[in-house]
């Protein structure tokens, strides 16, 4: 008796379970078109300060070095080129990723330079972490800057600027 | 990025051109210029203080190292002070009696005519 209603049992299990399971898959694509850009991170106008430079000073003004910060794409493959602008007293001499230049300010000649850009490596982006989303690259460029001396400047006296601009090309 | 732009310029051009890009930072440069004057006819004589400040670009004085002569041979400008109880230099000295020197200034200006050699016209002004 026991063993007839055992096999019933089972008979009546194996009714409402499948013999296998199974999977089906279907491939689909996840798309993207990325353009690569960098842009200026560093806020504000920095300012390459030469100080106070006395007509005719036999010595040569050397300034506190600059830095501009671009935030860029990761993974270039080398390092963008950079250039100051050019116009009237502004030149500029590119070399690949340094770059040397000259200007003229309140009469007074000056030499720009710019090294290559030190860069500081993104984050990579990690799935199934919400908010990792990456980081870029940053490369930073210092410009230092010369103004010899034995020269004798323009009127008038004071504090003069001149607007320059470092761009790069990636 | 070199290799990149290659393999791009192989491949398609066009859709590579999309990665080429710029980016800009400005600076600016900046100096404070203090205005001066130097006699360069002076500049390298001993004895004589000839540096000339000028800082809003006009002529301030010339003064000679104090007790040391004054020439007042050469070409230029002089503003010579006689200050209360100092020294005499050594090239007034020989009007120390005079009593028309007193405590003041001397102010000369030679004026050379560039077409006549040696023919030079001198001011001078003592008070």
């Amino acid at each position: 008796m026991k063993k007839l209603t055992l096999v019933a049992a089972l008979a009546l299990a194996s009714l409402s379970t499948p013999l296998f399971a199974q999977t089906v898959s279907g491939n689909f694509n996840v798309n993207v078109n990325l353009t690569a850009k960098c842009d200026l991170q560093t806020v504000g106008t920095p300012v390459l300060d030469f100080g106070s430079y006395t007509s005719l000073t036999t010595t040569t003004v050397t300034p506190t070095n600059i830095g501009l910060a671009f935030r860029c794409t990761r993974g270039f493959a080398a390092a963008p080129t950079v250039a100051f602008d050019t116009g009237t007293d502004k030149t500029s001499t590119a070399s690949g990723a340094t770059a040397t230049g000259e200007g003229v300010v309140a009469g007074l000649r000056y030499t720009l330079a710019v090294s290559a850009g030190a860069l500081v490596a993104g984050a990579t982006a990690t799935a199934g972490a919400p908010g990792s989303n990456g980081t870029a690259d940053v490369y930073t460029y210092t410009i230092s800057g010369s103004m010899p001396g034995l020269q004798a400047g323009q009127t008038p006296v004071g504090a003069q600027s001149q607007a320059r601009v470092l761009t790069i090309t990636y | 990025m070199k290799r990149h732009l290659g393999l791009c310029a192989w491949l398609l051009a066009a859709h590579c051109a999309a990665t080429a890009g710029t980016a800009a930072g400005a600076f600016v440069v900046k100096a404070h210029v203090k205005g001066i004057c130097i006699s360069t006819t002076l500049s390298a004589l001993t004895n004589a203080t000839v540096k000339v400040v000028c800082e809003t670009g006009q002529f301030v004085s010339i003064e000679p190292t104090p007790g040391k002569p004054f020439p007042g041979t050469h070409g230029g400008a002089y503003r010579f002070t006689l200050a209360p109880g100092s020294v005499m230099p050594l090239g007034l000295s020989g009007a120390e009696n005079d009593p028309h020197i007193g405590h003041g200034t001397i102010t000369a200006l030679r004026i050379a005519n560039l077409n006549v050699l040696e023919d030079r016209l001198e001011i001078l002004v003592s008070f």
